[in-house]
């Protein structure tokens, strides 16, 4: 391990955290809990005092709150960015194709100089990411939609490449074991996924660290679609979903040269579902007795697991195979034992549950406890949720999650997400991990908000979205 | 929540009847206050009217005895001088959308619906009290004489809480409609109507308005419950304010028998007109008007503005021009009366973040405020309001700089209750445009916390729509052509032959 007393020990540290403990997840989360506090506290001064004039949106939110040191961790809260900044430039830039626009509101979120990206005859945004990835650093990662406008988060490829490394020790070593040897580092295994290879937002990009850092090889890597996922059909149709909700559909115009592709787009999307179960009967098939990694949302796991043991077919995947989940209950009714189902037909001994998301390079995964446990480079916050002020950092708090996400070295890596969670901050957790951890009690704020039967006559959005789909679904 | 909050109960009360238990635990997810109500199973077989005839007594009373009732009543609801009133306004605080002195100033208010005049010109212009009162004869062309009378109806009343008024209302309206009427209070005004209730029960204990109204709270979603109850056996006419959110779980149940009255959840807007930058004057006075109608209630009715187009021009100049009128417009929303307006209460975290990202980066949009919940006004500065425009909410507004007043009337649609028109010749001249594009009501800015329920409301006539309109045609041969007269004349035929 590193100094970590001289600068270049903190800044190693936060650069590529897997690499300043060599790569081993018990070495990750067996930092004494003063140790992490102080490393935190130092990669947050450097992340600061090197970013703040080098990214324009944190740079005045900085001096609009009279803050141009941190000296401790909570400093950092009114600095956090709220998911609303990645998307806060006016719709109509993406609607009418201004990607200079588009791009010149990017660069205030990025030290990568975009000024050398051509978005001359820019066609939608897939040729704007397309040209982002081929002339700039940046490899953005983009939002599905669902509200008709698309974030856009500023990874570099850098950033995407550190947090890749990431995933084998996650999701591939134990707690306690040492540190595999260096040929063991990748696992080489068979990777399933049900979405396209390719696309905008960070399920799909994270293919590519798939391939890289679990699969060892593009051919272990399987995809239900092989092509790319477009990022204008998605904002097309979730404005046009949108649009719908509002009673607004006159308003939408849709450029002919995609009116065709909408068309393609809505075909497949009909058909996806049967393609996708489909597809992963004929992979587990194809990588049967093999080492595998597959990380879905439960009901895929458990849709799968059911019709194959329906099959007859159990234990069709190695048993050091990695079978990975999150992401809640997607508003169904959870089976009890739908883990011991799904463990039953791949033949694995536990789900690895997961708590991450795209805006950071973290995924806390689930310890024989219950608890997610995080990893030292992600200062986590708990705030009051109706003020955002910081809950105390001891005890046990319940209150909105927010993240500084210490990796991230040209965006700003404070972000505070949808999320009420329950941190536990002084408990020694009876694992043996070291870090502090998360209750498996994680819940959106929009679902548990508001839920209670408030009456209003005003309208809402959401509101009128969610009419829709319950009119269009009878 | 602490566990002083967790012990307020919202009793349950039955045509005359309290229901005080068996006492389950509702609310307080995600931070919420809770309350305790008593279990709707325990009673939700009581709740209704068992038969239409029930309604009788009712027709024993004269309009002017339901005018004496309401006008007395009015008097019993005087915040002053009613501790059930007094104590709904204090237990309802955490649960309020308003924080306490708009709570209060609503509560203090509340008598003025139930006032002898107010509720006549409401009935009058609303049903026309004659077919009320009785039936009203009108001729035919084919000779007959038809009788139309308004009659009640038993209906089941799933309310809004943004504002104690929607309790008073629904209560005077059925009053006025003889109808039964069963109150769904919602989690967010779960005291209101109860209080007066018992208010009624105190005053007149054996009158048949306080032995036709019940009011509990359930769950809305409560299959079980709601199964039970919206039944054409048991009610004809379910009236669901806030639109789909309350209206989603009883649209299985509507049947033939079973009608529902939707009162949909609306926005609404502003159109100033030119004539505001004539002269500093004129600023100031459409600022003010603005003002009051984007804070009054802390924007918590769907009357209260939210996007405001500005007929300022889209250029340099114009933009200035709607900047200078967006800071006049914060200045002036904060000096509104405390009983008006206030810095509000459990600012939406979505509307902040969203004001964050905005204090972040001026270069689309000007901000006027910070988000501390005393209000922001936003001053885009294109032609283009900010796209979660529909979220605004907490004395949050934004002014779209325009230069054809069509730019404003488009954006307009079914789901525009108000609009705010300022000056009134402007208002004249769009008003046909805006109502053919979907906007409800058209109003003199300034004015829409000044209210009348005696108008249409929503685009519909609730109260008209509340009544069972019943007709009586009195027919003789002399005038009307009848095909039983060929019958008797085939008879006597036959009997002649």
């Amino acid at each position: 391990m590193a100094d970590i007393e001289t600068p270049t020990g903190i800044e190693a540290f936060i650069h590529d955290p897997v690499e300043y403990f060599d790569w081993s997840l018990t070495a990750m989360h067996s930092v004494p809990r003063e140790e992490t506090k102080r490393l935190q506290l130092e990669g947050l001064k450097v992340r600061f005092n090197t970013l703040k004039d080098r990214i324009g949106m944190l740079q005045r939110l900085a001096d609009g709150a009279g803050i141009d040191a941190i000296e401790k961790v909570e400093d950092a809260v009114p600095l956090l960015f709220e998911h609303t900044v990645y998307k806060s430039y006016p719709a109509s830039l993406l609607a009418q194709s201004k990607f200079d626009k588009l791009t010149a509101w990017l660069q205030k979120l990025t030290t990568h100089d975009l000024s050398t990206v051509d978005t001359k005859d820019c066609e939608g945004v897939d040729d704007w990411i397309d040209r982002l990835d081929a002339q700039s650093p940046l490899c953005i990662s983009h939002s599905s939609g669902t509200s008709g406008t698309l974030s856009f988060i500023p990874w570099s490829k850098g950033e995407m490449d550190r947090f890749g490394k990431t995933w084998p020790v996650a999701y591939f070593q134990q707690f306690g074991d040492p540190r595999p040897a260096d040929n063991q580092l990748i696992p080489n295994c068979h990777v399933i996924s049900g979405l396209h290879r390719k696309g905008g937002s960070m399920a799909y990009r994270i293919n590519d660290l798939y391939a890289k850092y679990l699969a060892g090889a593009e051919e272990r890597l399987h995809c239900a679609f092989p092509g790319k996922l477009s990022s204008d059909m998605t904002y097309l149709a979730a404005k046009i979903r949108a649009a719908k909700a509002r009673g607004e559909l006159d308003k939408v115009e849709v450029p002919p040269a995609l009116q065709a592709r909408m068309k393609e787009y809505e075909e497949k999307q009909r058909n996806q579902a049967s393609q996708v179960a489909a597809f992963l009967k004929e992979t587990t098939e194809q990588v049967k007795g093999e080492r595998v990694f597959m990380g879905a949302v439960w009901n895929v796991h458990y849709n799968l697991a059911m019709k194959g043991l329906e099959e007859g077919h159990r234990h069709v995947f190695a048993s050091n195979s990695c079978i990975a989940s999150g992401g809640g209950s997607k508003g169904l009714t959870v089976p009890d034992d739908w883990k011991e189902r799904v463990m039953e037909y791949t033949g694995v001994d536990s789900i690895l549950m997961g708590y991450g998301m795209s805006e950071i390079s973290s995924h806390a995964t689930m310890c024989s406890e219950g608890h997610y446990h995080l990893f030292p480079w992600v200062i986590p916050y708990v705030l009051d949720p109706d003020t955002s002020d910081p809950l105390p950092r001891s005890g046990v708090q319940t209150g909105r999650a927010a993240f500084f996400d210490l990796m991230a070295d040209s965006r700003w890596g404070g972000f505070v997400t949808g999320d009420q969670i329950t941190l536990d901050w002084d408990t020694d957790c009876a694992c043996g991990r070291t870090s502090v951890f998360v209750h498996d009690s994680v819940s959106r704020y929009s679902e548990a908000r508001g839920g209670d039967d408030k009456i209003n006559c005003v309208a809402a959005l959401d509101a009128h979205a969610e009419a829709l789909d319950y009119l269009t679904s009878q | 929540m602490g566990s002083d909050m967790t012990e307020m109960i919202v009793p349950a009360y039955i045509r005359g009847e309290l229901v005080e238990g068996p006492l389950v635990e509702f609310g307080g997810r995600g931070g919420d206050a809770s309350f305790l109500a008593p279990d709707p199973l325990s009673f939700v077989d009581r709740l209704a009217l068992r038969s239409p005839s029930m309604l009788t007594d009712l027709y024993t009373l004269s309009f002017d005895d339901i005018l004496d009732y309401l006008q007395e009543l009015g008097e019993h609801l005087r915040l002053d001088r009613n501790p059930l009133m007094q104590e709904a306004l204090e237990a309802s605080v955490p649960f309020a959308d308003l924080t306490r002195p708009l709570l209060q100033s609503a509560y203090e208010t509340a008598h003025e619906l139930f006032q002898r005049d107010r509720v006549i010109e409401h009935a009058e212009r609303s049903v026309g009290i004659d077919y009320l009162e009785g039936w009203v004869k009108q001729p035919r062309l084919d000779g007959r004489e038809v009788g139309i009378r308004a009659f009640g109806a038993r209906t089941l009343h799933i309310i809004a809480g943004n504002s104690p008024w929607m309790a008073c209302l629904t209560i005077v309206r059925c009053a006025i409609a003889r109808c039964d009427a069963i109150i769904k209070v919602p989690s967010n005004d779960p005291m209101t109507a109860g209080a007066i209730a018992r208010t009624m029960a105190k005053m007149a204990p054996d009158h048949p308005i306080t032995k036709h109204l019940a009011v509990a709270y359930w769950k809305g979603g409560h299959v079980e419950v709601e199964e039970k109850l919206c039944d054409p056996n048991n009610i004809e006419k379910i009236i669901a304010w806030g639109g789909f959110a309350s209206v989603k779980h009883v649209t299985r149940y509507i049947q033939p028998g079973l009608e529902l009255i939707s009162l949909d959840p609306k926005r609404s807007s502003t159109v100033i007109g030119p004539e505001a930058f004539e002269s500093e004057a004129a600023m100031d006075e459409a600022a003010a008007r603005a003002a009051a109608d984007i804070g009054m209630m802390n924007q918590n009715a769907c009357s209260s503005a939210r996007v405001v187009y500005v007929l300022s021009g889209s250029d340099e100049d114009g933009v200035e021009r709607c900047n200078t009128l967006g800071g006049k417009i914060y200045e002036k929303m904060l000096l509104l009366p405390e009983a008006v307006s206030t810095p509000v209460k459990d600012f939406d975290h979505d509307v902040r973040a969203h004001i964050k990202a905005l204090i972040m980066d001026d270069e689309y949009y000007k901000l006027f405020g910070r988000n501390d919940g005393r209000g922001a006004i936003i001053v885009s500065q294109e032609k283009e309001a900010v796209d979660w425009a529909p979220k605004l909410c907490g004395r949050v507004a934004n002014l779209v700089p325009i230069d054809t007043v069509d730019e404003a009337i488009r954006e307009m649609n079914s789901y525009t209750q108000t609009v705010g028109v300022y000056p009134d010749s402007l208002k004249a001249e769009i008003r046909d445009a805006l109502a053919i594009q979907g906007a409800q009501r058209i109003m003199s800015l300034g004015y829409v916390i000044t209210s009348t329920e005696a108008s249409p409301q929503d685009g519909i006539e609730p109260l008209r729509r509340m009544c069972r309109w019943i007709t009586d045609d009195t027919c003789v041969p002399e005038t009307t052509p009848a095909v039983w007269e060929s019958v008797l004349a085939k008879n006597r035929a036959e009997a002649a032959e």
